[in-house]
């Protein structure tokens, strides 16, 4: 990844092109954690991958490219988000409505990972999935998030808590 | 805390796994990869087909006569300043039908603009071919608005502004695109069927971030319309459909309402702006806030501050202005209209440079003498709540 940051940093747009490719499904999944709808998600992660691009030079770091744009998409989707003011309730209500608006397309494992959302809070789904989707450590999820590190901990281990619970009864 | 138990195990294959995307997500990565060096050009395509599955069901012959307004509000209602406006009248009855030899035919159906906001409906009746009950979405991606003048007010189709530009021999160049494209948003619409006529009808909300002139005659024209039905079949009808619409003199002569400022509570506030609409009003400030850190400390130092200042926006961008309303004489709320994703813009730096521009469901029907505007202004060195009194500037 690294040389391919590093091409896109002199100006290669086939290399920021395979880079995006190499991660759009996972963008897919952070702005998720965020955002029920998928046109939000959509402008959410153009506008991400824009600014991306646009700034790319200014990385300084090529190694940190991953962790920068997740950084930027937060971002992007703590704006349409705060604008659309979505609160706990409506976003498991959208979460419900999207299982069965799109319910031809999804298999187990939309249930799966749809139910996991469900079963957290704002800040835990995104934790979450930085952590086990990503594997940014505690400390990494500290600054890309800017909460504390112990807090980030905590948060962590109550969500997998949380998540066994669930599972053991059988709602995951 | 690393990854060790079987529960974790568990969990990071649940996050691993495929998961569906829409095929508009994929539709989307590749357009701003192909556009990326002109910013995003296909403003808000999904929305266009976003919202058009929960429609309200009409029955034959109601009440368009008797209760015109409460009928139209149910288009507008993401915006109260729109519904405002309508229910003063601040909308026309166009029924303008579009020249087409296509079998799907469709009208003009009401319109109403000011210098922000252009919303119209469209009645679209097709034959006996489609049915609306089987449609759950449906997307007119070349849909051309221009002017008398042939500025294109918006398209959401590249390829069609240059087909336009061609045709009536205009320059093709980036700023006719950004006028078209990047500059407007459709920030929502909704559907509602007739069934027994087998019509649908579509309302179409644009915000502009320029200015919208004050326009004589309005251009419609679109050569695509694709329906999505129940089945999961895609239909894409190719025709032409052409239309215009005079405007009459309560768009053409419209007014707006310049406020001034009689008292703020922060100081270091200045430029501060309140321009009221008939849909709508544009707040705008500008301050040079404390800076996070001076030219003559240590360059260490600086980039340790410059990169503090970067974490802390990261997490709260939207929360520089919070908790904002605009309040008139009888006690009346105004809060940020909900019309356009586009509408704010919020920029804080560390050098302390501070600007914030945001759209209001405050209308020229809502205004008295003097408003008053209220938020919390969230910086790196903390809360304040900063009250500003304006009055009319004639």
């Amino acid at each position: 990844m690294r040389d391919l940051v590093l091409k896109a940093q002199n100006g290669d747009e086939q290399a920021f092109t395979e880079l995006i490719l190499m991660m759009e499904h996972d963008l897919f999944k952070i702005a998720k954690m965020r955002l029920t709808n998928d046109a939000d998600i959509e402008d959410a992660v153009q506008d991400a991958m824009i600014e991306a691009f646009k700034c790319i030079k200014q990385l300084k770091d090529p190694d940190a490219f991953k962790s920068w744009i997740i950084k930027i998409l937060i971002n992007k989707c703590n704006k349409i988000y705060r604008k659309k003011r979505i609160n706990e309730i409506s976003y498991i209500e959208d979460i419900e409505n999207y299982l069965i608006q799109e319910a031809d397309h999804l298999g187990e494992s939309d249930i799966n990972f749809y139910e996991l959302l469900k079963c957290l809070n704002n800040d835990d789904r995104m934790i979450v999935t930085l952590f086990y989707l990503e594997h940014y450590t505690s400390k990494e999820i500290s600054q890309m998030l800017n909460i504390n590190e112990n807090t980030i901990k905590t948060k962590l281990a109550r969500s997998k808590d949380k998540i066994k619970t669930d599972y053991k009864e059988g709602i995951i | 805390m690393n990854i060790i138990d079987e529960d974790d195990k568990r969990i990071e294959a649940i996050l691993k796994a495929d998961i569906y995307e829409p095929d508009s997500y994929t539709q989307a990565i590749m357009t701003a990869l192909n556009k990326k060096n002109k910013r995003k050009l296909v403003v808000n395509i999904p929305k266009l087909i976003a919202a058009l599955i929960a429609g309200i069901m009409l029955v034959s012959g109601f009440a368009y006569a008797k209760q015109i307004e409460e009928f139209i509000r149910r288009f507008f209602n993401n915006s109260r300043g729109l519904d405002t406006a309508v229910e003063h009248g601040y909308i026309e009855e166009a029924n303008v039908v579009f020249e087409t030899p296509s079998d799907i035919k469709v009208e003009l159906k009401y319109f109403t603009m000011d210098d922000n906001n252009l919303s119209f409906i469209l009645n679209m009746k097709f034959n006996d071919d489609i049915n609306v009950k089987d449609i759950t979405k449906i997307l007119i991606p070349d849909l051309l608005i221009a002017d008398d003048l042939n500025n294109v007010l918006y398209c959401g189709n590249e390829e069609k502004i240059k087909e336009y530009s061609h045709k009536n021999k205009l320059d093709y160049d980036i700023e006719m695109i950004k006028n078209a494209l990047l500059n407007n948003d459709i920030s929502s619409y909704k559907k509602i069927s007739d069934e027994d006529n087998n019509i649908l009808q579509i309302t179409y909300n644009l915000y502009s971030k320029n200015q919208y002139l004050k326009l004589k005659k309005l251009y419609f024209e679109f050569n695509t319309v694709e329906i999505y039905l129940e089945n999961g079949n895609t239909t894409k009808i190719e025709s032409v459909w052409k239309s215009e619409i005079n405007m009459l003199d309560k768009f053409y002569n419209r007014e707006q309402q310049k406020y001034r400022v009689i008292e703020c509570s922060e100081p270091l506030m200045n430029a501060i702006e309140l321009n009221v609409y008939d849909t709508s009003s544009i707040f705008e400030l500008e301050a040079k806030l404390k800076p996070y850190y001076t030219e003559n400390m240590p360059e260490n130092i600086k980039k340790e501050k410059r990169e503090e200042f970067i974490n802390w926006t990261l997490v709260t961008p939207l929360k520089f202005v919070d908790n904002v309303y605009i309040e008139n004489s009888h006690g009346e709320k105004f809060f940020s209209s909900e019309s356009s994703y586009d509408n704010t813009n919020i920029e804080y730096d560390y050098n302390g440079k501070f600007k914030y521009r945001n759209t209001f469901d405050l209308t020229l029907y809502d205004i008295t003498d003097t408003l008053t505007v209220y938020f919390t202004l969230n910086t790196i060195y903390g809360s304040e709540d900063v009250v500003i009194k304006l009055e009319k500037d004639n």
